[in-house]
């Protein structure tokens, strides 16, 4: 009992990082029909500016601030530099995936030049005492990660049910050329989308930094988590993120007690070639 | 001397890499973004045969390129229903099961560590004499690649490439003809594979990931999609422009970092500007 409890939990806060990064790149996919696999460069590069202004001093919010508005300058850059030019050019979903992928290791390496490959330790803010429920065991930061990620699928959720950049965005993500034909600036409603979605990835960049630490290559991973909760729910839907990403948490989880811990991996990308074998078309199949 | 010999084998073998990339991606219309990882299959099937069974270098390499086939064409299993980006997708997460399964079954691959003191082939263990070898196999690769793509069997993957529905309206069998070409390619890594397992005479997982996929998909984007010349000039290129940054006043720890960006950078400089590249005679963007 208090194996499936532990696992439920862990099951929860894996899950919870996974849609976290999944929401982000499905709030570009919907209204742009990028897959914007650089979304996980953004995510670490907050982590990264975040220990770099508080390696030697407090834990500020302005930090955090700084930091975040990295992440989002990097993913407004893709935008406007790349994305937006070659869709203006017809480019095609697979140029556009390339790109992304260039644009991921392009952020991966200009990380790896400043800060070098060695793994870095933020400093936490958070107790390490875990919190024990009922014979599991939840550290402090890891409620506070799964928390985050409650409020901020409320809050995105109420954005886009509530707002008029909510409207405009699911109206862009439903059918981009109507929309701009009703009057939606299309355009400026793509780039707020991103700029919104990378705000979000840096925020989650920072507390994952503390959960994970910091090397170059997790960008990389970040992506491939994001991507993967994105696939198995669906890409154009921030719920199928959310329920993507507890989906690939609790494969691994099992995966990882029933096989052992190198294996997860594994199977859980191998669920996802499966996936995209088997219901790719219910997926990809949103396309204006 | 040493270091342009060392250059040229690995142009050699980029140029290996990149015109069997070419046969799936330009020739058949597929993105395999597994393509680097069948050649890290194959660089495993040797480098494991030859350190631990000893066998001759040719029979290595044989069986690497019969795993190359055999893994290309079961990626190719899948073809059936699905295109375009998904199928980029699905070949970037198998690429990614072989990086976890190549790093987590140990007492295959050795893991983290690797394969050490993979052996070169009797005949040719000093580099002049290796890079004849790579020469060798890779204008035999491209003589043969280019008989392919003048058959009909290329014709017909041009055809899917251009309009895979077309293809089928005129009776080609279209799913049988992309696992070919998918086990053709396949099989061509998995040499290219092995012979840079047996050039560095180590191998590691990470050779064959993302970086090195990423440097081949710019080679091939730029040197144009669909010309098998033109992989080759997309390889000397970007070989240039990698081996030119090694005199410019840049750390040498940050060397390889740089050479990625510079790779990435061309790959979105070329999808901006010319998406046909310098040869292409296809726009697959």
């Amino acid at each position: 009992m208090d194996v499936a409890l532990q696992l439920i939990i862990n099951t929860l806060i894996a899950g919870a990082v996974n849609a976290l990064l999944g929401a982000g790149l499905a709030l570009v996919y919907a209204p742009t029909r990028v897959l914007h696999l650089a979304h996980g460069a953004a995510v670490l590069a907050a982590g990264y500016v975040m220990f770099e202004l508080t390696v030697r001093g407090p834990t500020t919010w302005v930090a955090a601030l700084i930091a975040t508005t990295v992440a989002l300058a990097f993913g407004l850059v893709c935008e406007v530099v790349v994305y937006r030019p070659m869709r203006q050019r017809g480019a095609t979903g697979l140029a556009l995936l390339l790109a992304s992928i260039a644009l991921l290791t392009i952020g991966t390496n200009a990380i790896l030049i400043r800060y070098s490959a060695l793994t870095l330790r933020p400093h936490t803010p958070f107790t390490n005492a875990p919190i024990i429920i009922g014979g599991a065991a939840i550290t402090p930061l890891q409620l506070g990660i799964l928390l985050l990620a409650i409020i901020l699928f409320f809050g995105l959720g109420a954005l886009l049910a509530w707002t008029r950049i909510g409207v405009a965005i699911r109206a862009v993500s439903d059918h981009s050329t109507v929309s701009r034909i009703v009057g939606i600036p299309v355009e400026h409603t793509q780039r707020t989308a991103v700029a919104l979605a990378s705000f979000i990835g840096g925020i989650s960049g920072i507390l994952l930094s503390y959960e994970y630490n910091l090397t170059p290559e997790l960008a990389t991973l970040y992506a491939v988590k994001a991507f993967t909760a994105t696939i198995i729910g669906g890409a154009g839907s921030i719920v199928g993120a959310i329920v993507g990403g507890l989906a690939l948490s609790a494969v691994q989880q099992l995966g990882a007690y029933v096989v052992g811990n190198g294996w997860q991996d594994a199977i859980a990308y191998g669920l996802v070639f499966v996936f995209l074998v088997v219901r790719p078309q219910g997926i990809f199949g949103r396309r204006s | 001397m040493e270091y342009i010999t060392h250059v040229l084998i690995a142009m050699a073998i980029s140029g290996i890499l990149v015109v069997s990339l070419n046969l799936a991606v330009g020739i058949t219309g597929l993105v395999h973004l597994g393509h680097l990882a069948v050649a890290g299959v194959g660089a495993y099937t040797s480098a494991l045969l030859l350190t631990t069974l000893h066998i001759p270098f040719p029979l290595a390499l044989l069986s690497a390129a019969m795993a190359g086939a055999f893994v290309g064409w079961c990626i190719g299993l899948p073809t059936r229903d699905i295109h375009g980006e998904a199928f980029a997708l699905a070949t970037f997460s198998a690429a990614w099961v072989y990086l976890v399964a190549a790093l987590s079954w140990g007492s295959l691959t050795g893991g983290p560590l690797g394969v050490v003191g993979v052996p070169r082939p009797a005949i040719a263990t000093k580099d002049p004499e290796f890079f004849l070898l790579t020469a060798v196999v890779l204008i035999v690769t491209y003589a043969a690649l280019t008989r392919v793509v003048a058959s009909p069997f290329g014709r017909v993957l041009a055809a899917i490439r251009d309009d895979e529905l077309a293809a089928r309206v005129f009776g080609k069998r279209t799913i049988a003809a992309k696992r070919a070409a998918l086990a053709v390619s396949g099989s061509i890594a998995a040499v290219g594979g092995a012979l840079t397992a047996s050039f560095i005479q180590f191998l590691h997982p990470t050779m064959f990931w993302l970086p090195a996929l990423l440097t081949a998909v710019s080679a091939l984007i730029l040197g144009g999609v669909g010309n098998l010349a033109g992989s080759l000039a997309g390889v000397v290129v970007l070989s240039v422009i990698n081996e030119a940054v090694r005199f410019t006043p840049i750390a040498p720890e940050h060397l390889g970092a740089i050479r990625l960006i510079i790779a990435a950078s061309v790959l979105l400089l070329i999808l901006l500007v010319r998406p046909r590249g310098l040869f292409g005679k296809v726009d697959v963007t």
